[in-house]
């Protein structure tokens, strides 16, 4: 298994959808197995990768948060 | 560069199988800008989450594929006690009177238009492209163009043509289906 970040998305200053968005166009460009991580500032990005995650099939393996940014890891699982 | 793997239990998703993708239908029938904004922010997000997504647009909605009048999209503040006063100081809302003056709706639509610039928010040509980026299928009612006096030529690439019973037969077999 992977654990280094093949691809990173900064969606920082972004609203939805587009953070998701741009994690959908970013995981087909990276292998199976391959990990994306998100940069994003959207408040309401926790449920929504969860979701999104949930819908794709796509693994959401870890999350972290700062004063102004979420950070999402996520591998692209098929 | 390396990242922080320990998993988060109340953000964990990862369902172990997917037999058919999940569908969405769409009917859009407004042709303001704060109309058009609903339908396609979903349709991308469905899409961008593997659905299968179908849009009808059918009369206003037209004007959203429309090449000439999609880019003219506008908001009016004329029966729209939501549309907030011009200016946060002076709570005053627009009276609807005042709201039918000319000039009123260009500036209403002004207004929206650096809201959404201030928040971030793609543009509807944008949400278009992503739109036709992603594989979404965007149908024109073939019975309302002629309502509405839209040749099919008016239309943006990518639409297509149905009728009630396409989207029926779509919708038949989606899981969520809106009517915007």
């Amino acid at each position: 298994m992977d654990t280094q970040v093949a691809t990173q998305v900064d969606a920082r200053g972004l609203v939805c959808p587009m953070p998701t968005i741009r994690l959908g166009q970013a995981i087909r460009k990276v292998e199976i197995g391959e990990l994306v991580e998100v940069w994003t500032d959207d408040p309401g990005s926790k449920e929504n990768m969860a979701a999104w995650c949930k819908n794709t099939g796509h693994e959401l393996v870890a999350n972290s948060a700062d004063e102004t940014t979420f950070k999402y890891t996520v591998r692209r699982k098929r | 560069m390396k990242a922080d793997i320990a998993a988060v239990p109340d953000v964990q998703g990862t369902p172990e199988e997917f037999p058919q993708p999940k569908r969405l239908a769409l009917i859009v029938s407004k042709g303001t800008l704060d109309q058009a904004y609903p339908p396609l922010v979903m349709a991308t997000t469905a899409a961008s989450m593997g659905w299968e997504v179908a849009i009808f647009f059918t009369f206003y909605g037209l004007d959203i594929v429309h090449r000439d009048r999609m880019p003219k999209l506008s908001v009016s503040p004329v029966g729209n006690p939501a549309m907030p006063p011009p200016m946060k100081r002076v709570p005053v809302h627009i009276p609807t009177l005042v709201g039918a003056l000319p000039g009123m709706k260009s500036a209403a639509t002004k207004m929206m238009k650096s809201w959404m610039e201030k928040a971030n928010l793609a543009s509807i040509p944008e949400l278009l492209e992503i739109a036709n980026e992603l594989g979404i299928r965007m149908y024109a009612c073939n019975t309302t163009l002629n309502v509405m006096g839209v040749s099919k030529e008016d239309l943006i690439d990518g639409v297509e043509f149905a009728g009630a019973p396409a989207f029926l037969d779509f919708a038949g077999e989606s899981d969520v289906q809106l009517f915007i």
